[in-house]
């Protein structure tokens, strides 16, 4: 792999420059997407629902809506996107030889760039606030590490089944679209029913979503036994995900 | 270095490729949740058997649809075996289809850093090739140019470029040289030849078969994905040309039906190298006719639009059926080829016409300096009449005399 790094970076770079190449505003549509989504919700749950912000560590919606929205949209662009790597690369996979996992790391790596870049900007909006949870840092890392490994794993086995079975397309918009309201992103953990507490610790995100609120907001920090969940279920995502592109992959080029 | 000279570079053992075909995209999940077989297998490949050693060129023929090009795939990796060995021991290039990796918005350079990448050629390896990939494929500016822009031929002449210079052990090329202009088509070859000759091990897949015994010593004859006949070039050539022959005679096609009948007189061909004109001399008229053992002369003029361009003259004497009887190449060894002038005027001579009767028709060739590349053909319809008193059988004829023991 270590052998495939300039390859890794062409790739994540020609991907950045086709999809802002042609349009007028170029790389200017990184941003508007998120303050789009920011604005929306902004909107509907706080000014027209108003939300209560129980147990977190601000009273901005906004901010609030954001911290959760960054590890969000990397995991669901980078799924996505990932899902049909393989197959809008059917030229290269079918006529060259290279590990095909290249192609979904590099989409994923992309989705991360655009997070990143929003992830900066609303950083040092914070830094400058002053509202920053350092303590929090290390485990945030952590839960940086195991959003990357769920969603690479995740990716890589959609995009090897998406090879075979051409319906998982449809079928991803429907599950992201429920993982998104089974996420706590537009509303805290605490408004959760006592009952439905262990299926918000069980959602990888939902964890991930917490690390973010808890280092970037200074929000309650999730459960031990939401922690171990995680890193449980990432390494088992990322392994399952890993070695069924692996097993599914010999046969990508006599199917596409 | 010796140690491994005797390790092949390619062996394959009972090699074997199933493909499976469903008829919906709902067989295949049936088929997983039940666990019964719900698709029809396709048998591209059948136990083939071949070891190809280092340096050596070997030619995969056959027809369409043989498993050449499955094959090809295998070797190269893009493909798995459904059962058997593959052996492959070197760093492999594969052209099985020219410039498929490019993506059209990118500039031909951009476009060359990510396939050499792929090929798995690191950033300091890519840097020192780039400039002679680039000069190599002779696009000047529109190597920075985005590739939607190029025509077809140089998307080919970026690909093939890059495919040989990224330092391959093991080349492979499928039908890559079908495509591009005469001037491409003999720089292609020219730098097989030379990436053979300098040790190189090259797989090659060609319907032009008077190409491959250039670059391989061997080959390898593929029919419904057996192996149909393995062994020297010359030889397997031979049976699969005669294989091809009978079934043209069967399916009652005319022998030579790719080669349209033309008249004497070349016309305005646009090749570095044109026939003019192609007649028998001493025999005016429309049908020449000879009796056997006279001698044949034909004249041949042709023009060149480079006098510095070497050149070799070829003729195929063919039966009615389209069988080749004979072939008059002046690229023997030790003859130099024509040179020197824009306009060539040369004579072919038969000494004795060793035929007995009948009607035969000749092709007259230019070709390079190799003796491969052909630059212009002509076909000349009814150019030896054999008129004979006596009556005999078969076509030539061939000194004997009946004794008494």
């Amino acid at each position: 792999m270590i052998h495939y790094r300039f390859l890794l970076r062409e790739l994540v770079l020609r991907d950045l420059k086709v999809r802002y190449a042609g349009s007028l505003f170029g790389f200017l549509w990184a941003f508007v997407n998120p303050l789009w989504q920011l604005g929306l919700y902004s909107i509907v749950f706080s000014a027209i629902l108003r939300m209560p912000l129980i147990g977190e560590g601000t009273q901005s919606y906004s901010a609030f809506l954001f911290a959760g929205l960054l590890p969000w949209m990397a995991f669901s662009e980078g799924l996505q996107r990932g899902t049909l790597a393989i197959v809008e690369n059917a030229h290269l996979v079918k006529k060259l030889r290279f590990p095909s996992e290249i192609l979904v790391l590099a989409v994923t790596i992309s989705a991360l760039v655009h997070a990143a870049i929003a992830f900066g900007v609303f950083f040092t909006l914070r830094l400058t606030v002053g509202g920053l949870a350092w303590g929090q840092m290390p485990l945030f890392v952590a839960g940086f590490v195991f959003q990357i490994a769920v969603t690479l794993g995740f990716a890589l086995l959609l995009a090897a089944a998406y090879v075979y079975m051409r319906d998982i397309v449809h079928g991803l918009g429907l599950v992201l679209s429920a993982l998104f309201y089974l996420t706590p992103i537009v509303y805290p953990v605490a408004l959760v029913p006592e009952r439905f507490r262990w299926a918000v610790e069980a959602n990888p995100l939902s964890t991930v979503v917490s690390l973010y609120r808890a280092f970037l907001l200074g929000s309650q920090p999730p459960s031990t036994a939401a922690l171990v969940t995680l890193a449980t279920l990432a390494t088992v995502i990322l392994l399952v995900g890993g070695l069924s592109f692996r097993r599914l992959a010999g046969g990508f080029s006599d199917e596409l | 270095m010796t140690a491994h000279s005797d390790l092949a570079a390619v062996a394959a053992h009972e090699l074997t490729k199933d493909y499976r075909l469903y008829p919906g995209p709902g067989a295949r999940l049936l088929e997983w949740v039940t666990r019964r077989p719900r698709h029809l297998v396709h048998r591209a490949l059948d136990r083939v058997e071949f070891r190809q050693r280092r340096g050596e060129g070997i030619a995969v023929i056959g027809e369409n649809g043989a498993g050449k090009s499955t094959l090809l795939k295998l070797v190269a990796g893009v493909s798995r075996p459904t059962s058997g060995r593959l052996e492959v021991n070197g760093r492999i290039s594969a052209i099985l289809e020219l410039g498929s990796g490019f993506h059209p918005e990118f500039t031909g350079r951009q476009n060359l850093r990510l396939n050499a990448a792929l090929l798995g050629l690191t950033e300091a390896e890519i840097r020192a090739r780039e400039p002679a990939i680039a000069a190599w494929s002779e696009l000047g500016d529109f190597i920075d140019r985005p590739v939607r822009e190029y025509s077809s031929g140089m998307v080919v002449r970026l690909g093939f470029s890059i495919a040989t210079q990224v330092d391959p052990e093991i080349l492979i090329v499928d039908e890559a040289l079908s495509v591009g202009d005469g001037y491409f088509q003999k720089k292609s070859m020219d730098r097989m030849v030379a990436f053979v000759e300098s040790g190189g091990t090259l797989l090659f897949c060609s319907h032009a078969l008077y190409l491959i015994s250039a670059f391989c010593e061997r080959a390898l004859w593929l029919r419904h994905g057996k192996v149909a006949a393995f062994g020297a070039t010359g030889e397997v050539v031979r049976e699969y040309e005669s294989y091809l022959l009978a079934r043209q005679r069967d399916a009652a096609a005319p022998a030579h039906e790719s080669e349209p009948p033309a008249a004497g007189v070349a016309g305005d061909a646009l090749g570095p190298a044109r026939l003019r004109t192609m007649r028998a001399l001493d025999r005016p008229g429309e049908r020449p006719s000879w009796r056997p053992g006279e001698a044949v002369r034909f004249e041949v003029v042709f023009e060149t639009d480079d006098p510095e361009r070497p050149i070799h003259v070829g003729a195929l004497l063919e039966s009615e059926e389209g069988t080749v009887v004979a072939s008059f190449g002046s690229n023997l060894p030790g003859v130099p080829p024509f040179a020197g002038r824009a306009r060539h005027e040369v004579i072919l001579e038969i000494p004795a016409l060793p035929l007995v009767k009948g009607s035969y028709n000749m092709t007259f060739l230019l070709l390079d300096e190799r003796g491969l590349h052909v630059y212009d053909r002509r076909y000349l319809r009814h150019a030896i009449l054999v008129e004979s008193g006596h009556f005999d059988s078969g076509f030539v004829h061939i000194p004997y005399r009946w004794t008494v023991a």
